[in-house]
């Protein structure tokens, strides 16, 4: 694991749940001892975990720290600002912004929409030229990750031009000097890897969010602050690239650029979604150029996981398509930057598994036959096959299966239920009978019996028609404190009862033991010989000790005797 | 090409290591192995070097980086591997083991 990725576990938070496996559409998370991980290798980086997990295990690296070591070193650090700034940053005006992100040191703030119009400039120039084309567009660098990693028969079909904040930081290190440093804030997590890639171009690629706390932890308030004119975009506004996070956006922008009839365009967004519609691409021979635009973000960038606004797609859409303006005039543009980029496939193979092995895997959850495969999806995955292929690849544990573990669980209960000697009854708050096994029943007598062998558990009886000391149960279930090894006499016999809270107030056990049985009346004998033994030995144990101490007492007097005597004949011979 | 060489010392006192440097370890660990850097890099550990105010900190040939945190510590090295320096720090043999 490389413990610098954008995405990452607070190993100690995750807990069962394996809503990230689900939500996760490549099945990049690894699952050990219960533990989520992203498997780095097959993550495309759509951040979906992230946005799915309840307990806020997944994390996005916090790359602030670098971007504060930047402005502080270097002199120059520009703001590549994602277009979706619009709708995440509602409360203030364009210039507020730009003002606070000089606050906190940034030399200019520029619009990576710019970027997109290079980007698009070029794609228009391309579709006049070409015919019966299928491209696929390169903008949105999961997409591409995707397209590299689970469909490369399509990789050809990628414009091979840079994204457009990739496109954006050329185009800042052209008007600004090869030595600045580029800062993209905006909705996307995946920037962090292209950042990752090309860090020459793109320096540090932190979230709105970042931001947002950021601005928060400085104390900027962006709505009350007074703007100069000299908040500006530089080097100039965009225009119609600042409609690329949203669904139709790029294409609206190379509309623009070459006449509609150039090629058939359409736009998908959500990844669930692109992956369907990709499946049989490939065998697409069109007669006229297609152009689809694909962001793997529902309703476009707007929507990233960097985001914080809980506003609806609609709304943020109105506010991106209320903001851009762009004049006729300036339209088609040429491009003038080269942006062109190289992606080269990297191929994810899934190992494949014959139908044994697979069987042997569900056969370890307990799956025998098809009947058993319920494809709940509890684990996370679609089907029991799927989380059995996961299981041989070592991605997934059996733990996981929730029908496995609960049948475990009642098995291992009913095991030790029916195996104990003695008779065990578990009651719920109403003094119903839950569960209870057949030794419970023998000791209450024939008639019991009988009620136990028509209905095995004897569920939902009331106990206090079979037993006739049901008030401890209710003792219990009201103060919550349980009853150890109470001798009650019933019948013929004399019964050793301790009750027990299972859940406090909600359901009681018991366990039940008669004393009188034989075998019982045993284990007491040889407990009393016991008893008896160790008595003995202590007080052998005890006389010993006093002989002992009182034999040396008398040599120590004696000896203080002897010594008194011997002193004076001393003494006398002198 | 640079060809700068890096003594790195990583400090492993207690503050530090809670701090991060744990976590950075790792990451030099893992920036020297994706980039076949064992031959310019010379990472040790260090105990308590009573910088724990400015820590976690780390040193590169010579040089203190204070609150060096996980995420900033592959821009320090990469920064370090290209900075201009002329005086090639001649190679030492001795890239202790670390373990945790």
């Amino acid at each position: 694991m490389n413990p610098f990725y954008p995405i990452y576990t607070e190993q100690p938070e995750c807990q069962d749940c394996y809503k990230c496996v689900r939500a996760c559409p490549v099945k990049a998370i690894h699952i050990k001892e219960g533990k989520a991980s992203v498997m780095e290798e097959r993550c495309v980086l759509c951040g979906e975990c992230v946005k799915v997990c309840p307990v806020g295990a997944k994390r996005v690296r916090n790359d602030i720290e670098r971007v504060k070591r930047l402005l502080a070193q270097k002199k120059a650090v520009y703001v590549s600002l994602a277009p979706s700034f619009v709708s995440e940053f509602g409360e203030a005006t364009p210039q507020q912004l730009i003002h606070a992100l000089k606050k906190l040191g940034f030399a200019g703030v520029s619009e990576t929409a710019l970027g997109a119009q290079e980007v698009s400039a070029h794609i228009g120039s391309r579709l006049k030229n070409k015919s019966g084309e299928l491209l696929i567009s390169s903008a949105c660098p999961t997409v591409v990750q995707y397209i590299k990693k689970y469909a490369p028969e399509l990789s050809t079909h990628v414009t091979d031009l840079f994204s457009p904040v990739l496109a954006h930081c050329r185009l800042l290190r052209e008007s600004f000097g090869q030595e600045i440093a580029v800062v993209f804030i905006g909705p996307c997590i995946s920037k962090k890897y292209e950042s990752d890639q090309y860090r020459e171009l793109l320096n540090v690629a932190m979230t709105f969010s970042t931001l947002r706390s950021w601005l928060d932890a400085e104390g900027i308030d962006l709505a009350t602050l007074n703007t100069e004119s000299s908040d500006r975009f530089v080097p100039d506004s965009a225009q119609e690239g600042a409609l690329y996070p949203i669904d139709g956006g790029m294409i609206a922008g190379i509309k623009a650029n070459c006449s509609v009839h150039e090629a058939t365009f359409m736009s998908f967004s959500g990844l669930a979604h692109i992956k369907q519609l990709l499946k049989d691409l490939p065998t697409v021979r069109p007669d006229s150029n297609i152009f689809l635009e694909l962001l793997a973000c529902e309703g476009g960038c707007v929507n990233g996981p960097g985001t914080n606004s809980q506003a609806g797609t609609a709304m943020k859409r109105y506010n991106l398509i209320d903001y851009t303006t762009y004049p006729e005039a300036e339209i088609p543009r040429a491009p003038h930057l080269d942006i062109h980029n190289e992606y080269v496939v990297d191929r994810i193979t899934e190992p494949e598994y014959n139908q044994l092995e697979i069987q042997k895997a569900l056969a370890s959850v307990g799956k025998y036959k098809p009947v058993h495969e319920l494809n709940c999806g509890g684990c996370g995955y679609d089907s029991c096959r799927e989380f059995a292929v996961a299981m041989l690849g070592g991605k997934a544990e059996r733990g996981m299966c929730v029908s496995y573990m609960r049948n475990l669980a009642s098995k291992k209960a009913n095991a030790l239920l029916r195996s104990m000697p003695s008779g065990v009854v578990i009651v719920n708050d109403q003094l119903k009978i839950v569960e209870c096994n057949q030794n419970f029943s023998r000791l209450l007598g024939e008639e019991t019996c009988l009620v136990y062998n028509a209905n095995p558990g004897m569920e939902g009886a009331l106990l206090e028609k079979v037993l006739p000391f049901s008030g401890y149960f209710k003792t219990v279930l009201d103060t919550g404190e349980d009853i150890v090894n109470k001798n009650i006499k019933y019948n013929h016999v004399i019964l050793n009862v301790s009750i027990f809270s299972i859940e406090m107030h909600q359901i009681v056990g018991a366990v039940i033991q008669d004393v009188t049985a034989p075998a019982i009346q045993k284990e007491q004998i040889i407990k009393h010989t016991r008893d008896v033994i160790d008595k003995n030995l202590k007080t052998v144990q005890k006389v010993a000790y006093l002989l002992g101490e009182n034999a040396s007492e008398t040599e120590g007097i004696l000896d203080s005797i002897i010594k008194s005597f011997s002193v004076e004949r001393v003494e006398g011979d002198e | 090409m640079s060809t700068r060489q890096l003594d790195v010392e990583i400090c492993m006192g207690s503050s530090c290591f809670s701090r991060g440097n744990n976590k950075s370890l790792e990451i030099i660990q893992s920036f020297i192995k994706k980039g076949n850097l064992e031959a310019r890099i010379q990472l040790r550990g260090c105990l308590c070097q009573n910088k724990c105010n400015s820590g976690p900190v780390i040193q590169i040939n010579g040089v203190l980086y204070k609150e060096v945190y996980p995420v900033t510590v592959v821009d320090i090295l990469n920064e370090a591997l290209h900075a201009d320096d002329d005086v090639v720090v001649p190679e030492t043999p001795n890239v202790a083991e670390l373990q945790h």
